[in-house]
């Protein structure tokens, strides 16, 4: 009998800022990702949800997060902020047309695994 | 034109002042006449919180990005609850590089810029951008209506 197994594993890494993100902290959460992407992880969520205030600084540090894990054939997820004037503004900014965006880090999970 | 409160402050040009300069803008905004349920009164706070730290972010990032000596480069912020019609005045005076200031820039969203963003940003968030370049300070005025 000749059994070939393959197994799959999935690396998907949750991070979770709290607080605001902005120009003295944007480059943390750089450091961050880039840290991640350069050890091979390409499944990234990002919990925006106890995130209380982004600004540019932090959008240009998730779109950069996002294009390097789909050009390594990943992909990046975003949880929603719990303010309404921080979803506001990424609906004006077009990240949810850009980002896959779920209301809680297991429904980006989920989605992953059924790959929606 | 009458002045209800008025901040007036003078500040390094660091971005370790942003968030203090966020919490002076949400107190002004909360202390002035506002006849607004909560969710609005937080919608204004941050909306105006994100448009005056873009702003405050390109003085920092760009205007003063070759100044000799960083612990020199300073901000000037006045914020002023005015009426009518109800609104926060915010001045910001810099003495670093003058800025083309282009009021029509916006985000090639097509091609998910990972910058220029900012901008943008203000523009959408504000009723009233106004740059002056100058020699001796380059002027930001902002206005934003609180109904």
């Amino acid at each position: 009998m000749n059994l070939n197994i393959q197994e799959h594993t999935l690396r998907i890494v949750v991070l979770s800022p709290v607080g605001a993100i902005d120009p003295l902290t944007a480059p943390t959460l750089r450091e961050n990702l880039t840290r991640l992407l350069d050890d091979g992880v390409t499944g990234l969520i990002i919990d925006l949800s106890q995130v209380s205030f982004m600004d540019s600084a932090g959008m240009s540090v998730l779109v950069t997060a996002l294009k390097r894990a789909r050009a390594a054939g990943g992909n990046v997820k975003l949880v929603w902020p719990k303010s309404d004037a921080a979803k506001r503004i990424l609906t004006l900014t077009k990240f949810d047309q850009v980002f896959a965006l779920t209301n809680t880090a297991d429904e980006a999970l989920a989605s992953w695994k059924t790959g929606k | 034109m009458q002045s209800n409160t008025e901040i007036i402050l003078d500040l390094p040009a660091h971005f370790n002042q942003l968030e203090l300069l966020r919490n002076y803008i949400c107190n002004l905004i909360q202390a002035a006449p506002l006849n607004l349920d909560a969710d609005r009164v937080n919608g204004l706070v941050y909306n105006t919180q994100l448009a005056f730290n873009e702003i405050a972010t390109n003085v920092i990032e760009h205007a003063y990005a070759d100044w000799p000596n960083r612990d020199d480069a300073r901000m000037n912020v006045k914020m002023a609850i005015l009426q009518p019609p109800l609104r926060l005045e915010i001045e910001l005076l810099d003495t670093g590089k003058s800025f083309e200031y282009n009021p029509m820039r916006e985000p090639a969203f097509d091609e998910v810029p990972d910058r220029g963003y900012g901008l943008f940003l203000a523009q959408h968030l504000l009723e009233k951008i106004e740059y002056t370049p100058s020699p001796i300070a380059n002027r930001w005025q902002l206005v934003k209506h609180l109904t």
